[in-house]
């Protein structure tokens, strides 16, 4: 049986919707300035680090571009100087462990720590708030039935705009309080890119709200370096050779002769 | 107009093209960037301007603009604080080396320091910082405290084993080694970068070159010379209106003394002459025709 139309008091719209609209959009910019003064330094690299890095990358291209060689021997002379200089530990950031199968604790180093800190200050920065809004709507405004929509819907919208009002009967285009408040978390964001005037600030901030933590990788994790340089010198010594240059005579010919 | 005249200006940067410009263009280039900073200051997003302005640092340093330069230089401090930034003492030292290549050193020397002070952490052990971790700042006393060829390429080498991937450095070791007649090392050189960007064709007609240089020095067999003609064809795969390797090409096969390849090649270059494709190229490719015709 259709329900007969609900009388909505005006006073809701100045009362409900609005300062639950208002307070959003400040929390929303008040939390994309905290995020710009939380994000980290950049920080001075340790230069071993760096030559470690490199050197493996660099291992790394040649395997991908050894074809730039003519000779397979040009290629077989730098991969013997190469197993002679990587095998030592001249290139490695620390030496590797006397114990293989010691483990370093990730929280005893200063980068990954501070990785971690910084994840925490983000989801701080972002659960905190929305937390907070939520249930500020949640206890004032419980059960409101705040407005109703211009246009129809089918009955699948139910369960995202009225949530929070346990009546089957309703009809879905009256909207609740609570479901007003995901609307305009999920919407804001042409309202922010017009406040704040910067591309930039706006995606970070809807990105932050809708919440996809990153894991970064930890310290500890994965094959040491030693290992690596090992892993990538033999991948060098199987690459099966074959010279880009081959045939570029009789191609250059083909298209100019 | 705004859009295409950033991007050409922010290109120009990035490939470092500026460094090359003759003295009339410069100037020119020089007024674009002026006036285009003047009139868009606020019309760029900050990243852009600030890279706009470094450019606009260096020309006004390459058309010897001292006083402009030290304004766009006092831009960027008024923004960023130069005890935190390596960039920015970098920046800052190519002022100083108008005033002395030793100063700059000093210069130099003097900023590291508070860069690579310790900061007292409140979650971990404080990192201690090697002078060696500002990689840019190390670069660029490479370049100043080398007084002689052969302490230059000591430097480069030394610079290069901590960044092997820096394929500036790279080729610049290769001209190093160019310039004193080495060019089995310098080839090697040029190999390694090719490595790291197999698909730039410039370096791929220095590799040719330098074999070709083999060839003339020691007039040594035509294996060389043929891996002259291979490395240029590739760079004319890669880029078919590169007129150097064309050029290149032709040289080339006049020395091995392929009728053939050498016709296909003044072809090339002739009709590269008539249809004007690349109008600063065409002056030097009729020089380059009429030397070798």
């Amino acid at each position: 049986m259709p329900v007969p139309d609900l009388v909505l008091d005006p006073a809701l719209k100045l009362w409900v919707l609005l300062p639950i609209s208002v307070v959003m959009v400040l929390v929303g910019i008040l939390r994309s300035y905290i995020s710009v003064l939380l994000q980290p330094k950049m920080k001075l690299q340790d230069y071993r680090l760096v030559r470690e890095q490199q050197h493996l990358a660099r291992l790394r291209t040649y395997r991908r571009n050894y074809s730039i060689f003519w000779t397979k021997q040009e290629l077989q002379n730098r991969i013997d100087f190469f197993i002679s200089e990587y095998s030592g530990t001249k290139y490695l950031k620390e030496l590797p462990p006397s114990d293989p199968n010691e483990i370093k604790n990730p929280l005893a180093d200063a980068n990954s720590s501070d990785l971690l800190l910084q994840m925490v200050k983000n989801n701080f920065a972002n659960y905190v708030p929305q937390t907070l809004i939520m249930w500020w709507v949640n206890y004032f405004f419980k059960g409101y039935v705040v407005m109703r929509l211009p246009f129809n819907l089918t009955g699948n919208f139910k369960s995202m705009l009225q949530q929070s009002i346990d009546t089957t009967d309703l009809d879905v285009t009256y909207v609740s309080s609570i479901s007003w408040y995901f609307v305009n978390l999920l919407g804001l964001k042409s309202i922010y890119s017009l406040l704040l005037d910067d591309g930039d600030i706006v995606n970070q901030l809807m990105a932050q709200q809708q919440q996809q933590p990153m894991v970064p990788p930890i310290a500890g994790a994965g094959p040491s370096a030693d290992k690596q340089f090992k892993a990538e010198l033999e991948n060098l010594q199987i690459v099966p050779f074959k010279s880009c240059l081959e045939g570029i005579e009789s191609r250059f010919a083909e298209k100019w002769g | 107009m705004f859009a295409q005249v950033k991007e050409r200006l922010l290109l120009l940067f990035r490939t470092g093209k500026y460094a090359q410009l003759s003295p009339e263009h410069l100037e020119k280039v020089y007024q674009v960037s002026k006036t285009f900073l003047r009139l868009n200051e606020s019309k760029l997003d900050p990243l852009e301007y600030y890279t706009l302005l470094e450019l606009h640092y260096f020309l006004c340093l390459l058309t010897t603009r001292d006083t402009e330069a030290k304004t766009a230089l006092d831009r960027f401090s008024d923004r960023f604080e130069a005890k935190d930034s390596e960039k920015l003492v970098v920046l800052k030292s190519y002022y100083v080396e108008i005033l002395g290549k030793k100063d700059a050193l000093d210069y130099l020397e003097k900023a590291a320091v508070p860069l690579i002070q310790t900061r007292p952490s409140l979650t971990a052990e404080p990192v201690q910082h090697h002078e060696k971790d500002l990689r840019q700042i190390e670069k660029r006393k490479v370049a100043l405290k080398s007084d002689s060829p052969a302490s230059y390429i000591k430097n480069l080498l030394e610079y290069i084993n901590d960044t092997p991937l820096d394929y500036e450095s790279w080729m610049e070791l290769a001209e190093q080694y160019a310039a004193l007649g080495e060019y089995e090392k310098a080839y090697d050189c040029v190999q390694e970068v090719l490595v790291g960007v197999p698909a730039a064709y410039v370096v791929w007609c220095r590799a040719g070159e330098l074999c070709r240089l083999m060839f003339l020095r020691d007039g040594r067999g035509k294996e060389v010379l043929q891996q002259a003609t291979r490395s240029f064809m590739r760079a004319i795969e890669l880029c078919e209106l590169h007129t150097r390797s064309w050029c290149g090409l032709l040289a080339a096969a006049r020395d091995l003394k392929d009728k053939k390849l050498e016709a296909i090649a003044r072809n090339r270059l002739e009709q590269i002459v008539e249809g004007r494709t690349n109008d600063t190229d065409v002056g030097r490719v009729r020089e380059v025709l009429a030397l070798i015709g």
